[in-house]
């Protein structure tokens, strides 16, 4: 019989953000080894949510090079009662199964190059 | 430290126990005034050996007159949670802009440390926002990041050619202040205070580590972009990350560099030893 408050095992491999739910907030050192990838219709979504909501905590989606969006993964350890808990309770949860979760270094590589432009 | 030290500033008992002594407490009704609102971010009050540090920095910065130069600043240290430190110490920046930190980013001693690759504070200051002869700009750095071309903060508009920036790129460190040529501290690593300041046309001023030097350099006519904090706000987009520790931030009006690194070591030195 397990403990009731041992916590849930963390998996492995998650492919999105959906598998986390029972997990949040999960630990920092765990969700920053994850970017969270999605659309650009969720990006333009969470802006449109936190900029509805300009008194919560918010992050700003990146653009990656093949068309699709990320934040980093860390922010999973400050939802849903932390920083980003605000607008994190006002998404759509349904639709957390189309935000993949990528290896950071995965997704890092297709953050644009630095531009070279001025100093 | 003692445990007095660690009671909350603003607890009963926090300038002492009766019968017991007493110990200093902040009296700066801006930094009271600081205090509270990060209090009402952190949940509770920070220690009384930290509230004291920050009211010295207040006293401090006060007395040497760089104070009031201060128009966007943060004391990304002390604080209990990153909520409270991103509370400014003055003026309007905004306090809900951690776009993509984490509190596991944030130590209560040694600051803010980006990632390097997607992580960044927006100031919400535009570079106008100070006049383009008497401007100034800083962080300071308790850890040096890995990255080997970084931006430590501020803005790059090509098209006007004026640029607010903290540059390193491991052979030229300086700054950038209303200008398009940089003052270089040369063979320096950006640690501890590293600020840009111009108060006239025809010259600025760049601090890195201690070392300051100044040039002949003409001002530009600052741009309207924001000045981010751990990359530069190139034409409208976060770039060049660096992957540093912050423990400090601000932008205004030009000022002392060398007053403003004395009060900010003194304040990251008495947080550390408060907590």
């Amino acid at each position: 019989m397990p403990d009731i408050d041992e916590p849930l095992p963390l998996p492995e491999n998650p492919a999105t953000v959906a598998e986390l739910l029972p997990h949040l907030p999960v630990p920092y050192d765990y969700a920053r080894q994850y970017a969270c990838v999605f659309s650009q219709e969720l990006a333009d979504r969470l802006v449109e949510v936190q900029a509805a909501n300009p008194e919560q905590f918010r992050v700003t989606p990146l653009a990656l090079t093949d068309g699709t969006f990320m934040i980093r993964g860390a922010i999973l350890s400050e939802v849903p009662n932390g920083l980003y808990g605000g607008n994190f309770a006002r998404l759509d949860a349904s639709r957390f199964d189309e935000i993949a979760l990528v290896p950071w270094a995965e997704a890092v590589a297709l953050l644009p190059q630095p531009d070279p432009e001025g100093p | 430290m003692a445990l007095a030290a660690k009671i909350p500033y603003d607890h009963p008992y926090a300038g002492g126990f009766p019968g017991l002594g007493g110990q200093a407490l902040p009296t700066d009704s801006d930094c009271l005034t600081y205090l509270a609102a990060v209090k009402a971010a952190d949940g509770a009050g920070v220690e009384v050996g930290v509230a004291v540090a920050v009211d010295a920095f207040f006293r401090d910065t006060k007395a040497a007159g760089v104070f009031d130069a201060l128009e966007a600043c943060c004391i990304l240290a002390g604080a209990r949670t990153l909520a409270g430190a991103l509370v400014p110490v003055v003026g309007d920046a905004p306090t809900n802009v951690a776009d993509g930190f984490a509190g596991g980013d944030y130590s209560r001693t040694d600051g803010l440390t980006g990632d390097g690759s997607t992580t960044y504070l927006d100031t919400g200051r535009p570079q106008n926002s100070d006049p383009q002869n008497d401007a100034h700009i800083s962080v300071f750095i308790t850890a040096s990041g890995t990255a080997a071309s970084v931006r430590y903060a501020g803005t790059t508009d090509t098209s006007a050619g004026s640029y607010l920036l903290l540059y390193d790129d491991n052979s030229f460190t300086g700054a950038y202040v209303s200008s398009n040529s940089i003052t270089d501290v040369s063979n320096r690593t950006g640690v501890n205070l590293v600020g840009g300041t111009r108060d006239s046309s025809s010259q600025q001023t760049a601090r890195v580590d201690g070392v300051s030097n100044t040039t002949a350099v003409a001002s530009i006519a600052p741009t309207t972009l924001n000045s981010y904090v751990f990359c530069r706000n190139l034409n409208g987009s976060p770039n060049a990350f660096s992957d540093a520790t912050i423990a400090f931030y601000s932008i205004g009006t030009s000022l002392s560099l060398e007053d403003l690194e004395t009060a900010v070591t003194n304040l990251i030195n008495a947080i550390g030893e408060a907590l």
